[in-house]
């Protein structure tokens, strides 16, 4: 079962391409990334999803309900946390999850809302002109859960959160997502997929350019070599480290190479000098993104 | 009907409905408790007599009218009336959804389980509530006032009067409706709320002033109701409350069609 699905979903604002031709298959209980640099088309994509702007054309369901009208009783069981959340700025945070809590015909005491707020350590009295950005975000992460929906759709839910707090905010993602919440969020910031998300979609450009396991992505045979022989100096010529299938690098008295297929071969050569130290380490999720990027941009020069 | 969103939006504009009732009431109290300062005032009557017809006009002043308490209050009072609550009613309507998206609030609200038609007529609904209350209060307080420093002859036509210019001010706000979709800064529907309802004074104004300007009263919501009968008769025209009450409505459905068929962008 589909929790979100979209077919060749296009946006156009004008003459001017928001998103063209996206294609998400988010299945039921998964926590779903979707990665994408500033402007490339994440939070139209969103925003569609939630019905605040229309496709060109296109096809979206949402829970198995196709968005061909306005399924406002859907969002019921949907949980929203756009990128810069605003509310009321003369309520207090209280008075905001109250109003929220009517909305979805429920009662504010009887939900986990202030169980959630001792986690982030919140306090829910103050009026939202006082609070912070870390603090907006907060009470938007409360508002989003009091009704416990069945699908969360996260934009950008980190920003403006402290290190701690993302941490238990990512704690809380997983253990909402074990009890069978639906996980949807979109971020640049490549570190929190690789923490919670089973599946990535990467968005360039308001298209979208792979959809893959995050274990498929970081299972590629390729590996970073830091090296530092004994020798001092650039010795890339001179040891014949350009002539293997490898890219490399010299910064600060340390060589870099990247394999790109077997690592055994690099070894042995490099084996043959002194050397003073070494690490091998898989890339990280941050660098196969931008050698994703970089390549599909060379593609298209 | 969703108390939850009338209550939000009279808690949104508890501000400018109490900054906007007290000036309506206290230029209604003294507009009331100084009548008799101005009918019992041989000098001032005299000096009516003397002006233009239109310059009389355009402020709302008839001679003739000038010797009872309802025709005092059918001149300068009704047009302050129709001024201010014309004015606040504009701006509550224009602001209704442009201040959502200003304040970027509205990806709250409206991704909340209403739909925007539920959303759009329960803000209509809520100032309606505003408008009528401002308008009721007022009333007292004009007749309270009349009846404690002046004479009241007819407490009905002081009610005409005083719907009379409740249903300006309903157009005013439907007039608002319709573009407050289209808008996406509070202080272009501010702007906007108020500049409708002077240019509606000024019009009909310049009307009152030239003969050959007598067809821009046609286009101000200022002329719909004749005061000078409503004191003479004791009855609103048909036709006014049709006009009015048309605006008001189309402005409300027409203002509700542009958001559900409109982008939301904050």
């Amino acid at each position: 079962m589909s929790a979100i699905s979209t077919k060749n979903l296009t946006k156009y604002y004008g003459k001017h391409k928001g998103v063209s031709n996206i294609n998400l298959d988010v299945k039921e209980g998964e926590i779903f990334g979707f990665i994408g640099p500033n402007g490339a088309g994440k939070s139209t994509t969103i925003r569609m999803l939630m019905q605040l702007i229309k496709p060109t054309s296109g096809e979206i369901s949402v829970l198995n309900k196709p968005l061909t009208t306005e399924q406002h009783t859907l969002r019921n069981k949907i949980g929203y946390l756009p990128s810069e959340i605003n509310y009321y700025k003369d309520m207090t945070g209280k008075q905001v999850l109250e109003f929220a809590a009517r909305a979805n015909d429920i009662q504010l005491k009887d939900t986990s809302t202030n169980q959630y707020a001792e986690l982030l350590n919140f306090d829910m009295s103050k009026k939202v002109k006082s609070y912070s950005m870390g603090n907006r975000k907060k009470l938007g992460i409360l508002q989003t859960l009091l009704h416990k929906p069945k699908l969360l759709i996260l934009d950008e839910p980190t920003s403006g959160l402290d290190p701690l707090m993302q941490h238990s905010f990512f704690d809380l993602l997983k253990e909402l997502n074990r009890s069978g919440m639906t996980i949807f969020f979109s971020t640049h910031v490549l570190s929190e997929v690789e923490k919670v998300c089973d599946r990535v979609a990467i968005i360039r450009n308001g298209e979208i350019i792979r959809t893959s396991k995050v274990s498929e992505i970081q299972e590629s045979k390729k590996r970073s070599i830091e090296v530092q022989f004994m020798e001092s100096g650039n010795l890339i010529e001179k040891y014949g480290l350009q002539q293997m299938d490898s890219a490399v690098g010299f910064k600060n008295g340390i060589h870099y190479l990247t394999v790109q297929k077997e690592i055994h071969n690099v070894l042995k050569h490099i084996s043959q000098y002194p050397i003073q130290d070494i690490s091998i380490h898989k890339p990280t999720l941050e660098e196969l993104f931008m050698e994703y990027y970089e390549k599909e941009e060379g593609e298209e020069q | 009907m969703k108390t939850n969103l009338i209550r939000n939006e009279l808690f949104l504009n508890r501000r400018s409905f109490l900054i906007s009732g007290a000036v309506i009431l206290l230029f209604s109290a003294m507009f009331a408790g100084m009548a008799d300062m101005y009918l019992s005032n041989e000098l001032m009557v005299e000096l009516l007599k003397t002006m233009p017809q239109g310059l009389l006009d355009a402020f709302g002043m008839d001679a003739e009218l000038m010797t009872t308490f309802e025709g005092w209050m059918a001149g300068e009072p009704f047009m302050f009336t129709v001024l201010l609550l014309g004015a606040f009613s504009g701006i509550w309507a224009a602001s209704s959804i442009s201040k959502e998206k200003d304040q970027q609030t509205g990806e709250f609200l409206f991704t909340l389980p209403y739909s925007r038609t539920s959303i759009f007529l329960h803000k209509v609904l809520a100032q309606f509530i505003q408008i009528t209350i401002i308008s009721i209060v007022n009333l007292l307080i004009v007749l309270l006032f009349g009846a404690l420093f002046s004479d009241i002859d007819s407490v009905k036509t002081i009610m005409l009067l005083m719907l009379g210019a409740y249903f300006i001010s309903l157009a005013f706000a439907g007039v608002g409706y319709a573009i407050t979709s289209i808008l996406s800064s509070e202080r272009a529907a501010i702007s906007l709320g108020v500049g409708i309802v002077l240019v509606s004074f000024l019009l009909n104004m310049l009307s009152s002033l030239n003969e050959e300007l007598n067809w821009m009263a046609d286009f101000s919501l200022f002329s719909v109701f004749e005061t000078k009968q409503i004191v003479l008769e004791s009855s609103l025209t048909m036709p006014g409350i049709l006009i009015t009450l048309g605006i008001y409505f189309v402005g409300i459905i027409l203002g509700n069609i542009i958001f559900v068929r409109r982008d939301i962008t904050m």
